[in-house]
C-alpha cells in the first residue's frame, strides 16, 4: 500500500517537475530552416547571451507556409519575436501583411544590400540554391544537365522530379520562373514538366531520397539536401543550373523582427546575432552547406563561393506578389490535376 | 454524510447521465472545430473537401487491408498462446506488444531504410503497401491482446469438452468464432487508429487523408477546410466501427471485462510447432524487420551528441505531456468504469461511445483547441496555448483504455464484498478506502502507464498544439527526419524504442501483480 502512495505521489509531481523553467529570458523564434540546422545556431547564442531560445520549426512538407500562415493568423496578439526565413518571400509577405517590423541590424555591415529590403523589413544572410541533383551510378553518362530545362527532355521522361511547388522553396522557385521566363514561358516548363512524366513529390527531402534511391534520375532541390546526400556517400552529384542562361536562383536565410514582439529586446538581440559572420560561419560549417553572402568568410568546401556563381536576376520583394498570384491561380490547379 | 456501499452494486438514473456526461467531455475539444463550419459557407472550401473524398476512400481501403491481415496474424497469435504451450512464448507476447507503444512512424522509418538499402523491399514496404504493413504492425498487437482477453473468458472445461468432440480442429473453430467478434473489433479500431495518423504516411511519401488534413491546417492556416476534412473522414470510421459494433453485437463489451481466468495452456505437437513457427515468422515481419531498419543505419555513422541533446531536449516534455494525459485518463477511466458499474447495458453502450471516441482521427481534438485558442482571451493561453492542452486532448482521447482496464478490474470483485460491507455497517467512502482503493491504485497505475505510453508514442496531437520549443521526442523525430541522415533519425527512433521497450516490461510487471487471485487474498 506504501509503495502505491508513493507511486502516486511521485505521479502527481512529475508533471510539475517536468515543467519548462520559467521567468528567465527568452526570445521565441519561428523558423523555416530545417531543424538540424537551426537548432545549433540557437544553442550558440543561448551560451553566448544566456538568453533562452524556444525554438518553433516546421514539418518539411508544411516547411514556410505552414510557420508564415501561423503568423498572420497570429497577427492580433503574436507570440513568435523572430521569424527565421528560409527564404526571402516569406518575410516579403510577412512585411505586405504588416506583421513585421523594421529593424535595420547594426550586425548587417558588410551583408550586399540586394539581397535585403531597404527599409529593414526583413535582412538576407547564408544563402542556398536551387540546384539539380542526379545519380551518379543510374543517370547515363551520354546525358549532360545544365538547364532546369534538362528535366524535360525526353532522356529523363519519367524519371525527373520535383517538391510540391505549393510549399517551401520550390514555390519560390516557381515564382522566379514565372519572373524571370514571362507567365506563357513558367507555364509552358510546368506543363511539360508533366507531359514528360515528371513526378511532383512531398518535399525537397523526398527529391533527395528519390534520386538517391534510384526512382528518379534526377530532379530540383536545395543545397542543404544535396550536402546531407553527399555527406551520406549517396550516389549522387548536382549542378547550378543556368549558369550559361537565366542563372541560378539563390534562396538567402532572412532575420524578421515581428510586430509587437512580447520579447523585442532579446529579438533584436538575436537578430544581431543571426547577422553576424560567425553564424554564416556555422552555417557554411554545418551539414546545411549554406554559401555565406558576406565577403572574407570561409564557405563550405563543396560548393563554390557566392562571386562564382551566376545568380538569376529576381527582385525578392515583387517575388512575394507574383507567388501571390500564382499559388490561387495557375500553380493550385496544376498541382490539384496533376498530383 | 453517510453513503452506503451499496451504491457500487445498485442501478440508478445518475449511472447513464453520468456516462454520458464523460462522453460528451471527451469530445468537447473537437467542438470548437466544428462551430468553424458554422460561420458561413466557403465554397473553395467545399470544393476542396469534395476532391478529399477518394483520398479519403483510398486511405480507408489501405486500413482496412491492414487490419484483416493484423485480424488474421494477431487473431492466430492470441489464440495460439493461450491454448498451447511453446517456447519463449512469453518473449513473443512481448516482443509482439511492443509496436504498440511506439509511434508507428518509427517503423516507418525503418521501411523507409530498409527500402532504401534493398531496392527489392519496396514492393512490401514503401507506398501504400507500406502504409499496409504499417498498419498491420500497429493492428496485430492490439488485436492479439483483444482476443487473448476474450480467450481467457472461456472455461478449461468447455476447452475440454470441445477437444474430446472433435479435437483440436474442432476446439480452434469454437475458440475462433467465440473470440472472433472481439478480434474483429480490436481489428477495426487498429485500422482507424492508423488511419489517423500522419507521421507513416509522410514518412513513406505517401498522400494520405490524414496528412491531407494536417497541410490544410499547418500550411494553408483553412481551419474551416480541415474541420471539413477531419468530420468527413471521422463520418466513414463512424461508419465503419459503427457496422463493426452492430456485427458484434453485446458479446465483446460483456468478454472483455468478464472476470480475467486463464486458460490451461497444453503442449501439443502439432500445434506447439505450428504456434512456435508463426510466431518466429510473425516477429520477425512486423517487429524485427522494420527494427533492421533503424540498426543498420544507427551504426553506419555516429550522431551521439546529437541524439543525446534532443533527448535531454525533448525529455522534459515527453513526461510531462505523457503525465498529464495518463493522469486525466486513468481519473477519467475509473469515474467511466463507477458509472457503468456491472450492468450490461451500461457497458455495451460505454464501450462502443469509447471506441467511437478511440477511432476518430486525434487531429479533430486538436484542431479544435488550435480554432479556441486562436479566439481565446490572453489570460485563457495556460490552457489553450500551454502544454496543458497538449495533455487534455490526448488524455480525454485515451481514457477508454483506461476504463477497460477498470472494468476487468471491478469484474473481478465479487458483489458479494460491498453487500458484506453493508451488513457490518461500512460506509462507501470506508470501503472504497480500505478494499476497492487498495487495489484500485494499482488498476489506475496500469491505466496511467498504458495513456502514458501510447501517449508518448503521439506526434500528431503535440505537432498542432505543443507550446514554442517544447516538442517531445516523437515530434522531434518526425521533424527531423526529411532532412537529417538517416543515422540520426535511426538512433533516435532506437533511443524511443528501447525506453518503451522498459516501460512495456513495466506495465507487464505490474500486471502480472493484478491477478485475480493475488486481489482476492489482498483485501486489505
Amino acid at each position: 500500500m506504501k509503495k502505491t502512495v508513493l507511486f502516486w505521489t511521485l505521479l502527481l509531481f512529475l508533471p510539475l517537475a517536468s515543467c519548462n523553467k520559467g521567468g528567465d529570458r527568452q526570445v521565441i523564434v519561428y523558423t523555416s530552416v530545417d531543424d538540424i540546422f537551426a537548432r545549433p545556431v540557437a544553442a550558440r547564442f543561448e551560451e553566448e547571451t544566456g538568453i533562452r531560445v524556444r525554438l518553433v520549426t516546421d514539418t518539411e512538407e508544411t516547411k514556410s507556409t505552414g510557420l508564415l500562415n501561423r503568423l498572420i493568423a497570429e497577427k492580433q496578439r503574436p507570440v513568435a519575436d523572430v521569424f527565421w526565413s528560409g527564404d526571402p518571400v516569406r518575410a516579403a509577405v510577412l512585411a505586405k501583411k504588416g506583421v513585421s517590423a523594421p529593424y535595420i541590424s547594426p550586425a548587417s555591415r558588410g551583408l550586399p544590400p540586394e539581397y535585403s529590403d531597404p527599409d529593414g523589413y526583413w535582412t538576407s544572410f547564408s544563402t542556398r540554391a536551387r540546384a539539380i541533383i542526379y545519380n551518379t551510378e543510374r543517370l547515363p553518362g551520354a546525358i549532360r544537365l545544365s538547364s532546369v530545362f534538362d528535366l524535360n527532355s525526353p532522356a529523363l521522361k519519367g524519371r525527373a522530379c520535383m517538391a510540391n511547388p505549393l510549399f517551401g522553396t520550390t514555390s519560390m522557385h516557381a515564382a522566379a520562373l514565372f519572373q524571370v521566363l514571362g507567365r506563357q514561358g513558367a507555364e509552358k516548363f510546368f506543363n511539360d514538366f508533366i507531359t514528360n512524366g515528371g513526378m511532383i513529390l512531398g518535399s525537397n527531402g523526398d527529391v533527395k531520397d528519390s534520386v538517391a534511391a534510384g526512382d528518379c534520375l534526377a530532379g530540383l532541390t536545395d543545397t542543404d539536401d544535396i550536402n546531407v546526400a553527399l555527406s551520406e556517400n549517396l550516389p549522387v552529384g548536382f549542378v547550378f543550373p543556368d549558369q550559361d542562361g537565366m542563372g541560378t536562383l539563390l534562396v538567402p536565410n532572412c532575420a524578421v523582427l515581428i510586430k509587437g514582439a512580447p520579447h523585442e529586446e532579446e529579438a533584436r538581440k538575436f537578430i544581431d546575432f543571426l547577422l553576424g559572420p560567425e553564424t554564416e560561419e556555422m552555417l557554411a560549417a554545418s551539414m546545411a552547406a549554406q554559401i555565406p553572402l558576406r565577403k572574407g568568410i570561409k564557405g563550405p568546401a563543396v560548393y563554390p563561393p557566392l562571386s562564382d556563381i551566376k545568380a538569376m536576376k529576381v527582385d525578392y520583394r515583387s517575388l512575394a506578389e507574383t507567388l501571390d498570384g500564382i499559388m490561387q491561380g495557375f500553380l493550385k490547379e496544376w498541382v490539384e490535376s496533376n498530383s | 454524510m453517510s453513503v452506503s456501499a451499496l451504491l457500487l452494486e445498485r442501478p440508478g438514473r445518475w449511472r447513464p447521465a453520468g456516462l454520458a456526461a464523460l462522453i460528451v467531455v471527451a469530445m468537447l475539444p473537437a467542438l470548437p472545430l466544428f462551430l468553424t463550419l458554422f460561420q458561413g459557407p466557403d465554397l473553395p472550401a467545399l470544393k476542396a473537401a469534395r476532391s478529399f473524398a477518394p483520398l479519403a476512400a483510398r486511405s480507408m481501403a489501405t486500413a482496412a487491408a491492414g487490419g484483416l491481415v493484423s485480424l488474421l496474424v494477431g487473431g492466430f497469435a492470441g489464440i495460439t498462446q493461450c491454448l498451447y504451450r511453446f517456447g519463449l512464448a512469453a518473449l513473443f507476447r512481448f516482443v509482439m506488444l511492443l509496436p504498440l507503444v511506439a509511434p508507428p512512424l518509427l517503423w516507418a522509418v525503418g521501411f523507409r531504410n530498409l527500402c532504401r538499402w534493398h531496392p527489392g523491399a519496396s514492393f512490401l514496404f514503401s507506398g501504400w503497401s507500406g502504409m499496409v504493413s504499417i498498419t498491420a504492425i500497429t493492428g496485430v498487437p492490439l488485436v492479439m491482446l483483444g482476443t487473448i482477453m476474450a480467450c481467457n473468458s472461456i472455461g478449461n472445461s468447455q476447452c475440454l469438452a470441445a477437444r474430446l468432440a472433435g479435437g483440436e480442429k474442432t476446439l480452434l473453430r469454437l475458440v475462433a468464432r467465440q473470440v472472433f467478434p472481439v478480434s474483429l473489433l480490436a481489428a477495426c479500431l487498429a485500422a482507424c487508429l492508423t488511419l489517423s495518423v500522419p507521421g507513416p504516411a509522410m514518412a513513406l511519401g505517401v498522400k494520405s487523408a490524414v496528412s491531407e488534413i494536417l497541410l490544410s491546417f499547418s500550411a494553408l492556416y483553412n481551419l474551416k477546410l480541415a474541420a471539413l476534412q477531419s468530420l468527413l473522414l471521422a463520418s466513414g470510421v463512424m461508419v465503419v466501427m459503427g457496422a463493426a459494433m452492430v456485427f458484434a453485437g453485446s458479446s465483446p463489451a460483456t468478454l472483455l471485462v468478464s472476470v480475467p481466468g486463464k486458460l490451461d495452456r497444453i503442449h501439443h505437437r502439432g500445434m506447439s510447432f505450428a504456434a512456435l513457427v508463426f510466431h518466429v515468422a510473425a516477429a520477425a515481419i512486423f517487429v524485427l524487420l522494420p527494427c533492421a531498419g533503424l540498426v543498420g543505419p544507427a551504426f553506419s555513422s555516429p550522431f551521439y551528441p546529437q541524439v543525446v541533446n534532443t533527448v535531454a531536449r525533448t525529455l522534459g516534455n515527453t513526461l510531462f505531456y505523457a503525465g498529464g494525459a495518463g493522469l486525466l485518463a486513468a481519473f477519467m477511466g475509473i469515474l467511466a468504469v463507477f458509472f457503468m458499474g456491472r450492468f450490461n447495458k451500461y457497458r455495451v453502450a460505454g464501450f462502443c461511445f469509447m471506441a467511437v471516441i478511440i477511432a476518430l482521427p486525434p487531429a479533430l481534438g486538436a484542431l479544435g483547441f488550435a480554432a479556441a485558442a486562436a479566439h481565446a482571451p490572453a489570460w485563457a493561453d495556460l490552457l489553450f496555448r500551454g502544454g496543458v492542452s497538449v495533455c487534455i486532448v490526448q488524455g480525454l482521447r485515451l481514457f477508454p483504455f483506461a476504463a477497460l482496464a477498470g472494468a476487468r478490474f471491478f469484474a473481478s470483485m465479487p458483489p458479494s464484498w460491498v453487500y458484506a460491507a453493508e451488513m457490518q455497517g461500512v460506509d462507501f467512502w470506508l470501503y472504497t478506502r480500505k478494499v476497492t482503493g487498495t487495489a484500485l491504485l494499482r488498476i489506475m497505475a496500469v491505466s496511467f502507464l498504458t495513456g502514458f505510453l501510447l501517449s508518448a508514442a503521439d506526434a500528431g496531437t503535440v505537432l498542432l498544439l505543443h507550446p514554442p520549443g517544447a516538442q517531445n521526442l516523437p515530434l522531434a523525430i518526425f521533424t527531423v527526419m526529411a532532412n537529417a541522415p538517416a543515422g540520426l533519425t535511426a538512433q533516435l527512433s532506437l533511443v524511443y524504442i528501447a525506453a518503451a521497450a522498459l516501460f512495456l516490461s513495466a506495465i507487464m510487471a505490474l500486471e502480472r501483480g493484478l491477478s485475480p487471485k493475488r486481489i482476492n487474498n489482498r483485501p486489505g
